[in-house]
């Protein structure tokens, strides 16, 4: 039995998907602070926040960021983090011809400037198949500590995203340099490789080599996507971990049936109190994660 | 997310537990078939019975197998499993020519003659601890072929229970030596290391590590002894296995808070549906298991 509380983390909105794919995807500012509070009233306490233009294009806009976590803030205590990885869309992509984009790094860094507590690091480089394409994400080491360094100048903890072992490296080297302080925050993105290449499948042997990598003095969670949701977050329980859902990783409640964020959140914290665990307040998980509140 | 079934198995009673400790231990045969038959009813397909004599000591005497059985059989269809390990107090244990005690084998292999359609096969050699007292679990390989021996002739599954990876060596060389056939049935019991000597605590890691050493065409279910109980049953089911769960293993419902058999079963029925996972029925583990339904009710 895990020690501690577990804290739940949703993640509404993400970079890909659209509203053709589930109406009750959040995508403009009031939707989705509507859809946070909400979510934060059952249980989450961490919210993992991607912008969109008006026309649902992806981007790191801070404006955009800054009134989404503006409105979060009104109605609830949730913690924010903004993402630096943005999507496959809008602002953030690059044409490099033939079908294959590029994320461009002058916007995902673009994130750390709308006051979040969290923001996302993805610091490793991948590529991305999406409609047909392929979406580059090029984070060489140089970059990922130029803004391990922008984070820490904003008083930004970083959450360390990883979709396989070698995604742990750099960011291990980075807190060697001293660019994270403990409890250093990891993300284990699992379930992904259909549309990540390298990234890992959710089993419960992979999870447990992530864990046992982790540096001392680490706290992880667990995003499986699509149908590892659900496994994936009974194994983050398993293994003293935290828990991501939402429709950013996963748009369906069970096979044929979609989700809202609030019914992924529910089944979560009754899942959660089946095992006999509790489900962490925002100060408590603010506490285990090493965020100081946000001035706003 | 699967449409995979969960074979529930309950086990009620156990070789040690008292009314004492928790007043809703079903002991005697008509407690323990209405108690299964109630969690039958809401989702367990096997059940792992425990006899125990008119003073709740532990037994493995094949007239009061029968009688449990039977009364089980004629309110329900679940798959009964009848313990050859019996329990450390009654007339299952004795004196070793050393002075130490032993759950005594002649009557361990009593279990095989009620009329079950699966036993356990606890394949190993373990120093128990109960009440002060050492008493010794001495299934040498030879012992465990005899038993697997008699299995067969009866036509009876058998169920080898592992508390540790080593546990898993003499099941598997029996079953290099034609003893059993797949489906093989391993049951791992994680969590009860207090209690017998080497046996494993629970962790991912370790279910994985057993998993993986498994033989090919096996099944397996687990079960979590005390607050193992619920990441064990969590864990079989990440790990492609089933799940027992009851007072036998775990007295407790949460922390202080004391458990029925039947509360147990349901919450794990409803955590496999939150899996989105479905509990199987009766003739769905046999299916599983590898096992005939039984000719009659007094088989």
């Amino acid at each position: 039995m895990a020690k501690g509380k577990v804290i739940i983390t949703i993640a509404p909105t993400g970079g890909m998907g659209t509203k053709a794919m589930n109406p009750d995807l959040p995508t403009q500012p009031e939707e989705i602070a509507n859809d946070v509070a909400a979510c934060a009233a059952a249980g989450a306490s961490v919210v993992a926040v991607h912008a969109r233009r008006p026309d649902d294009g992806a981007t790191c806009n801070p404006e955009i960021y800054r009134d989404i976590n503006t409105r979060i803030r009104a109605k609830c205590d949730i913690i924010i983090n903004n993402s630096t990885g943005g999507g496959v869309s809008g602002d953030m992509v690059r044409d490099l011809g033939g079908g294959d984009l590029e994320i461009m790094w002058e916007q995902r860094i673009k994130g750390v400037e709308a006051g979040a507590e969290i923001c996302t690091h993805d610091a490793h480089t991948i590529v991305a198949n999406f409609n047909g394409g392929n979406v580059y994400v090029m984070t060489p080491y140089n970059r990922s500590r130029e803004l391990a360094v922008m984070m820490k100048e904003r008083g930004i903890k970083p959450e360390w995203e990883c979709f396989n072992l070698g995604h742990m490296i750099d960011p291990i080297r980075l807190i060697e340099e001293g660019l994270d302080e403990p409890p250093y925050n990891f993300n284990f993105v699992l379930g992904a490789h259909k549309g990540f290449q390298g990234a890992l499948p959710f089993t419960p042997k992979v999870l447990t080599q992530l864990v046992d990598e982790l540096p001392k003095g680490s706290v992880f969670t667990v995003s499986g996507i699509g149908p590892a949701q659900v496994p994936a977050a009974m194994g983050a329980l398993l293994c003293g971990g935290h828990v991501r859902v939402g429709l950013e990783d996963n748009m369906y409640y069970s096979r044929g049936q979609l989700a809202t964020n609030l019914q992924l959140v529910e089944r979560l914290v009754r899942q959660v109190h089946d095992m006999n665990m509790e489900v962490a307040t925002p100060d408590e998980a603010r506490e285990m994660l090493g965020v100081p509140r946000a001035a706003g | 997310m699967t449409d995979k079934k969960v074979i529930i198995t309950i086990a009620p009673t156990g070789g040690l537990g008292t009314k004492q400790m928790n007043p809703d231990l079903p002991t005697q045969p008509a407690e323990i078939a209405e108690d299964v038959i109630r969690c039958c009813e809401a989702g367990a397909s096997v059940v792992a019975v425990h006899a125990r004599d008119k003073d709740d000591l532990a037994s493995c005497d094949a007239g009061i197998y029968r009688d449990i059985n039977d009364r089980i059989r004629a309110g329900c269809d679940i798959v009964i499993n009848n313990s050859t390990g019996g329990g450390p107090t009654g007339e299952m244990v004795g004196p070793l020519a050393s002075g130490d005690l032993e759950m005594l084998w002649e009557q361990r292999i009593k279990g095989v003659d009620g009329g079950p359609e699966i036993c356990t096969h606890d394949a190993f050699v373990a120093n128990t601890y109960y009440e002060g007292k050492t008493i010794m679990m001495n299934a040498s390989l030879p012992r465990s072929r005899d038993l697997a021996q008699m299995m067969k002739d009866r036509g009876i599954k058998p169920e080898w229970e592992c508390m540790s990876i080593g546990h898993m060596l003499d099941p598997i060389q029996l079953i290099r030596e034609g003893l059993d056939e797949p489906p093989y049935i391993f049951n791992f019991v994680l969590g009860v290391e207090k209690g017998i000597q080497g046996a494993m605590p629970w962790s991912l890691k370790t279910l994985v590590a057993m998993r993986d050493l498994l033989p090919e065409g096996s099944i397996f279910t687990v079960s979590g002894i005390g607050p193992a109980q619920l990441p064990g049953a969590m864990g079989a089911l990440l790990c492609g296995g089933h799940v027992r769960v009851g007072l036998e293993d775990n007295m407790y419902y949460a922390r202080g808070k004391l458990a029925t058999n039947l509360m147990l079963v349901e919450r794990l029925v409803r955590q496999v549906r939150d899996m989105g996972m479905e509990p199987a029925t009766p003739a769905e583990a046999r299916q599983m298991l590898g096992i005939p339904r039984p000719a009659t009710a007094a088989a």
